[in-house]
C-alpha cells in the first residue's frame, strides 16, 4: 500500500467538507483532463468493490450531486470521501484508492481523462474546481 | 415469463467422466470433506475435517487454477462462497447471477445457466452475483438450486446445468407468483438501476404500452409484481431441508427509502422436485396472526411504517429435529420508526420453523423496534455443547451489535440468561424507542458497543480531555444509542449519536463465525468501529426523518416543498460524519482513535462450553502501530489499533483458515495473503500470497484425494474464484 504525500486536512465537523468546500483561488477546472483514463478505470474497480453497496454511479453523476459540488475543490471531494467513506469503516482505503475514486466520479460526471494522474497532493488538489461542463447537444445531421 | 430466455447447458464438457450421485454417510447434511452448503453444511459449521494442509504445509500451498468470473460479465464485489458436491464445484457469477458448474480439478467451465429478466433484473434492489447456491441429492438426481435477482428459482440439472423440466414452469418458479400481490406488466421510465433505496423505481405499464429499443424506457413485456407495492429481491441462496427448499427474500436497502410501505419478508417452504409451493411464513405477522399486536398502528402489507422485516442473510437447518433456522431483518426505514410503533416482530429475530409444516417453533427477537440497522445479518450456527454438564443441542447467532445470542436450538430456551434492560430513548419527534433490549450476560461482546468515558484514551490528562471533548459533541451511552436529530429539537444542541457498532456490524454477511464441531469452540469475525449517527428530513420523503439524504428531482421522490433548495442539506449521502469526529488528527494523513485500543473486532474465539474467550487475533495478524513525535501525542507510547476489515474464516482439522476480506490490510497487488492460525491457540501457523483480496468465505473440499482452497476474489470485471493446493510431488 503506497503512502502518498498527502496533506491531510483536518476537518472534524460533522459536514466535513462543506466547510472546506468554495476556493476561489483554484486555477484549474476539472474539465480539463485533471485525471487519467487509467486512473479511472482503477477507481471504477475501487468504487465496484467498496462503494457500489451502497451507492450507485448514476447518484454521484446526479443534479443534486453536481448541486452540492459544483464550483467546489477537488481537496474537498477527496478529504470528504476519506473521512466519511466507507460508511463501516471510514479511513480504510488507502490514499492512492480514495484519490482514484474521485477521478472515476470525474469520470462519471463526464469530464474527459488527459495524460495524468490526479495529484497526490492535497494543496495541488485544491487548486481544482469541481466544474460541471456544459454538455454539448449533439445535432442530429 | 414469455420472454425470458434460456441460455441453459451452453457448455456441456465431459459427460462421459461424470462422477455418479451415491447415497453416502450425511454429517449435519454434508459428506465429510464435500461443501455441500453455503455455510459449508446445514448447520453453518462453516468446518471441514480435511487435514492434508496443514500448519506444516501451508505456505507451500500454490494456485491450481483461476476462473475468471468477469469474462462473462460485471459485478460489484465478487460474494460468492461456492459449493462442492459429488465431484463438481457449483458457483454464481455477474451482475446476472449466472450459475455455473466447474471442473474443480482444472476450473474449466462444464455448464452455465441464466435468465433473461427483463426489468425485473435491472430493476433489482440485488443486482450482484449473489452468496451462492443450494444443492440436492437423493442419490439418483441431483439437483443445484438459483435464486435470480429478479426473483426466479430454478432447478438445474447438476450434471448438465439444464433445468429440470418437471419443477415449475419449465424448471423455474416465479417467486413474485404466490405472495398474495397482483402481478403486472412492468415499464420503466430510465434506463438505469433502481437507487437506494428506492428512487427510480419501475411501474406499471400503461395500457398497450411498448417498448422503446433506443431509449430502453416502457414496457419490455415482464410481469412483476405491482410496483405500487414496493420492491422485492434476493441476496442469498435457499436451504434444502428434508426436501423442502426454503427461500425468503430480500428488499431495497433501508437507507433513505421515499415511500413508508413497501413488501414485507417471507419464508416459503416448496416441494424439491416440482416446485410446488408448501407453506408461506409471513415476517410481518398478518392481522390474525400471531405477533401482529407488535404493530400498534398495523401490521398489513400497504399500512404506512409496514414493510422489510426480510430474512435476507442465509439460514441454517437441522435435518433430523426438521428445523430451519431464519435469521430476520430490520423493518422499513434503518434509523426511525415513527412510522411503525411496536416492537415490529420478526424484525430482528431468529425463528425457528417446522420445514414440514412452515409453523412457527419458536422464535427470539434480539432489537425491539430497531433503528440502528440492526439486522440479523448471518446464518445462525448450530453447535452441540456441554454446559454446566448437561449436553446442549445449542444455536448461536452472531449478530451486528455485537453479541452472540446463545439458545438451546429444539426449545428457543437462552443457554445463558438473556436480560431485558433499560436503555436510552430518543428525543426524535414522533420516534417511539422501545424502553428495553434484551442484553446477554454471556458471552462477552466481540466489538465496541456504543461510547462512555471509560472508553476514551487517556494516556496524559490532556489527551483524555481532548478525546473527552471530542466524545461529548455526540450522544453518550453504554450501547443502543438512538439517534439525535439533526435540528431544533435535539436537546443540549447535541446533533448527532454515537453508532457503534454501526450499520455494517459487528458481524455481518462478508464475515461471520465457524464452528468447531470437536471442541465447541466458534471462531467470530468482526468490525469494531465508531461512528456517529443522525437523522433528519428529506424534503422529498414520505417519511418524516430519515438518514441525512435529499432526494428531491427522483423519479419515485415527492415533489419538492415551496422553498426548497437543493443541496441544502450537505454533501446528499447520508453518512457524513459517521467517523471523522471519533479520531484526533494528529499530522499528515495521521489520526489516533478516541477509543482506547482492546481486543474487539479481528477475530474472538469462544469456548461455547462455557461462554469465555479463549484467543482473539487482529485482522491479518496485524496491529498498526502509529508513532507520533510532536504536540499532544509527543512522548507518548501510543498502543497498537486492530486494524480494519472482516475477516473472512472457515476451519479445518485444525487450522483455521482466514482471508482479510475486501477491506483488510494488505490489499494492494500481490500483497494480499491468505492465513492460517492453529485453531486451539490462536497463533498464526502460515500466510500465503493470493492474486488479491478474499471478497468472501473460502471453502475447501477433496477431489481426487487432494485437498483444495477456494474462494472468490475481485470485483467489477476482474472478479474470478481462486483455487489453491498443494505442489504435486
Amino acid at each position: 500500500m503506497r503512502i502518498l504525500p498527502l496533506i491531510a486536512v483536518a476537518v472534524l465537523a460533522s459536514s466535513a467538507g462543506a466547510q472546506t468546500s468554495s476556493a476561489p483561488s483554484a486555477t484549474r477546472s476539472s474539465g480539463s483532463g485533471v485525471y487519467s483514463a487509467e486512473q479511472a478505470a482503477r477507481g471504477m474497480d475501487v468504487y465496484l468493490g467498496q462503494c457500489r453497496s451502497c451507492h450507485v454511479p448514476d447518484a454521484h453523476a446526479s443534479t443534486t450531486f453536481q448541486s452540492v459540488w459544483n464550483g467546489r475543490t477537488l481537496a474537498a471531494l477527496y478529504s470528504y470521501l476519506r473521512e466519511s467513506m466507507p460508511k463501516s469503516e471510514p479511513g480504510s482505503l488507502s490514499d492512492q484508492e480514495y484519490l482514484d475514486v474521485v477521478s472515476y466520479i470525474l469520470r462519471l460526471n463526464r469530464m474527459p481523462p488527459g495524460d495524468a494522474d490526479l495529484p497526490a497532493n492535497v494543496e495541488a488538489l485544491k487548486q481544482i474546481r469541481f466544474e460541471m461542463q456544459p454538455i454539448p447537444v449533439r445535432k442530429e445531421p | 415469463m414469455k420472454k425470458m430466455l434460456l441460455l441453459a447447458a451452453a457448455l456441456l464438457v465431459a459427460q462421459s467422466q461424470e462422477p455418479r450421485a451415491q447415497q453416502q454417510t450425511l454429517v449435519r447434511g454434508n459428506v465429510p470433506g464435500e461443501w455441500r452448503f453455503w455455510g459449508g453444511d446445514a448447520w453453518s459449521t462453516r468446518y471441514s475435517p480435511l487435514d492434508q494442509v496443514n500448519a506444516r504445509n501451508f505456505d507451500s500451498l500454490e494456485v491450481a487454477w483461476e476462473w475468471k468470473a468477469g469474462a462473462f460479465g460485471s459485478d460489484e464485489y465478487y460474494r460468492t462462497t461456492p459449493l462442492y458436491a459429488n465431484g463438481r464445484l457449483f458457483t454464481v457469477a455477474t451482475t446476472r447471477r449466472i450459475a455455473a458448474a466447474l471442473d474443480p480439478e482444472t476450473g474449466e467451465t462444464l455448464w452455465m445457466w441464466r435468465l433473461n429478466e427483463g426489468i425485473r433484473w435491472q430493476k433489482a434492489p440485488r443486482q450482484f452475483a449473489g452468496r451462492g447456491l443450494s444443492y440436492w441429492t437423493d442419490g439418483a438426481n441431483e439437483r443445484v438450486i438459483v435464486v435470480t435477482p429478479g426473483y426466479h428459482m430454478a432447478s438445474l440439472d447438476a450434471k448438465t446445468g439444464i433445468p429440470d423440466p418437471k419443477f415449475g414452469k419449465n424448471g423455474v418458479v416465479d417467486l413474485m407468483e404466490g405472495l398474495g400481490m397482483p402481478l403486472v406488466r412492468l415499464a420503466v421510465d430510465d434506463s438505469g438501476p433502481i437507487q437506494f433505496s428506492d428512487v427510480y423505481p419501475p411501474r406499471a405499464a400503461r395500457p398497450g404500452e411498448g417498448w422503446d429499443p433506443v431509449k430502453k424506457i416502457g414496457a419490455d413485456g415482464t410481469i412483476g409484481i405491482d410496483p405500487k407495492y414496493g420492491q422485492i429481491a434476493n441476496s442469498s441462496p435457499a436451504i434444502i431441508v428434508n426436501n423442502v427448499i426454503v427461500v425468503g427474500n430480500s428488499a431495497i436497502h433501508g437507507y433513505y427509502p421515499v415511500r413508508v410501505r413497501n413488501i414485507p419478508g417471507f419464508i416459503r417452504g416448496f416441494d424439491v422436485r416440482t416446485g410446488k409451493q408448501l407453506w408461506t411464513f409471513n415476517l410481518i405477522p398478518q392481522p390474525g396472526e400471531f405477533g401482529a399486536e407488535t404493530w400498534e398502528a398495523g401490521s398489513k402489507i400497504g399500512d404506512e411504517g409496514v414493510g422489510k422485516n426480510d430474512a435476507w442473510a442465509t439460514y441454517s437447518a437441522d435435518p433430523d429435529l426438521g428445523l430451519v433456522y431464519i435469521p430476520v431483518g430490520m423493518p422499513l426505514m434503518d434509523e426511525y420508526g415513527g412510522h411503525r410503533p411496536g416492537a415490529n416482530l420478526y424484525g430482528n429475530s431468529v425463528v425457528a420453523i417446522d420445514v414440514k409444516t412452515g409453523r412457527r417453533r419458536w422464535h427470539f427477537q434480539m432489537v425491539h423496534h430497531d433503528i440502528w440497522d440492526y439486522d440479523t445479518p448471518m446464518a445462525p450456527n448450530l453447535m452441540d455443547i456441554t454446559v454446566n454438564g448437561r449436553q446442549r443441542k445449542a444455536l448461536a447467532q452472531t449478530t451486528k451489535q455485537g453479541w452472540i445470542y446463545t439458545f438451546d436450538r429444539a426449545t428457543g430456551e437462552p443457554i445463558w440468561p438473556i436480560v431485558e434492560t433499560p436503555v436510552l430513548q430518543s428525543e426524535v419527534p414522533g420516534e417511539k424507542s422501545w424502553p428495553t433490549q434484551p442484553i446477554p450476560t454471556k458471552p462477552a461482546p466481540y466489538s465496541q458497543q456504543g461510547l462512555q468515558e471509560q472508553d476514551l484514551i487517556d494516556y496524559t490528562p490532556a489527551i483524555r480531555d481532548s478525546a473527552l471533548k471530542l466524545a461529548r459533541a455526540c450522544r453518550m451511552g453504554p450501547y443502543y444509542i438512538p439517534a439525535q436529530p439533526n435540528d431544533e429539537n435535539a436537546k443540549n444542541g447535541l446533533r448527532c449519536s454515537w453508532y457503534a457498532p454501526g450499520a455494517s456490524g459487528g458481524v455481518n454477511i462478508d464475515g461471520g463465525a465457524s464452528v468447531d464441531p470437536e471442541t465447541g469452540k466458534l471462531y467470530v469475525a468482526s468490525l469494531s468501529g465508531l461512528s456517529t449517527i443522525r437523522v433528519q428530513k428529506d424534503p422529498c420523503s414520505e417519511f418524516r426523518y430519515s438518514s441525512p439524504r435529499d432526494n428531491c428531482g427522483k423519479i419515485g421522490a415527492l415533489p419538492p416543498p415551496p422553498g426548497y433548495t437543493p443541496g441544502a442539506a450537505g454533501p446528499g449521502d447520508g453518512f457524513a460524519g459517521r467517523a471523522n469526529a471519533s479520531r484526533i488528527p494528529v499530522g499528515p494523513n495521521q489520526f489516533v482513535s478516541i477509543l482506547k485500543p482492546r481486543e474487539l473486532g479481528g477475530i474472538t474465539a469462544y469456548d461455547m462450553n462455557t461462554g469465555d474467550k479463549a484467543w482473539w487475533q487482529p485482522n491479518g495478524g496485524y496491529l498498526p502501530k502509529l508513532t507520533v513525535d510532536t504536540g499532544l501525542f509527543a512522548g507518548v507510547d501510543i498502543a497498537q489499533q486492530p486494524g480494519p476489515g472482516q475477516a473472512q474464516i472457515m476451519t479445518t482439522k485444525t487450522l483455521m483458515i482466514y482471508g482479510t476480506g475486501r477491506n483488510g490490510l494488505g490489499g494492494a497487488p500481490g500483497q494480499a495473503r491468505l492465513y492460517a492460525v492453529d485453531k486451539a491457540t490462536g497463533q498464526q501457523v502460515g500466510a500465503v500470497r493470493i492474486p488479491s483480496r478474499t471478497t468472501a468465505v473460502p471453502m475447501t473440499f477433496l477431489h481426487n484425494g487432494k485437498q483444495y482452497i477456494v474462494f472468490a476474489t475481485g470485483q467489477g470485471l476482474n472478479t474470478s474464484l481462486v483455487a489453491l493446493k498443494l505442489p504435486d510431488r
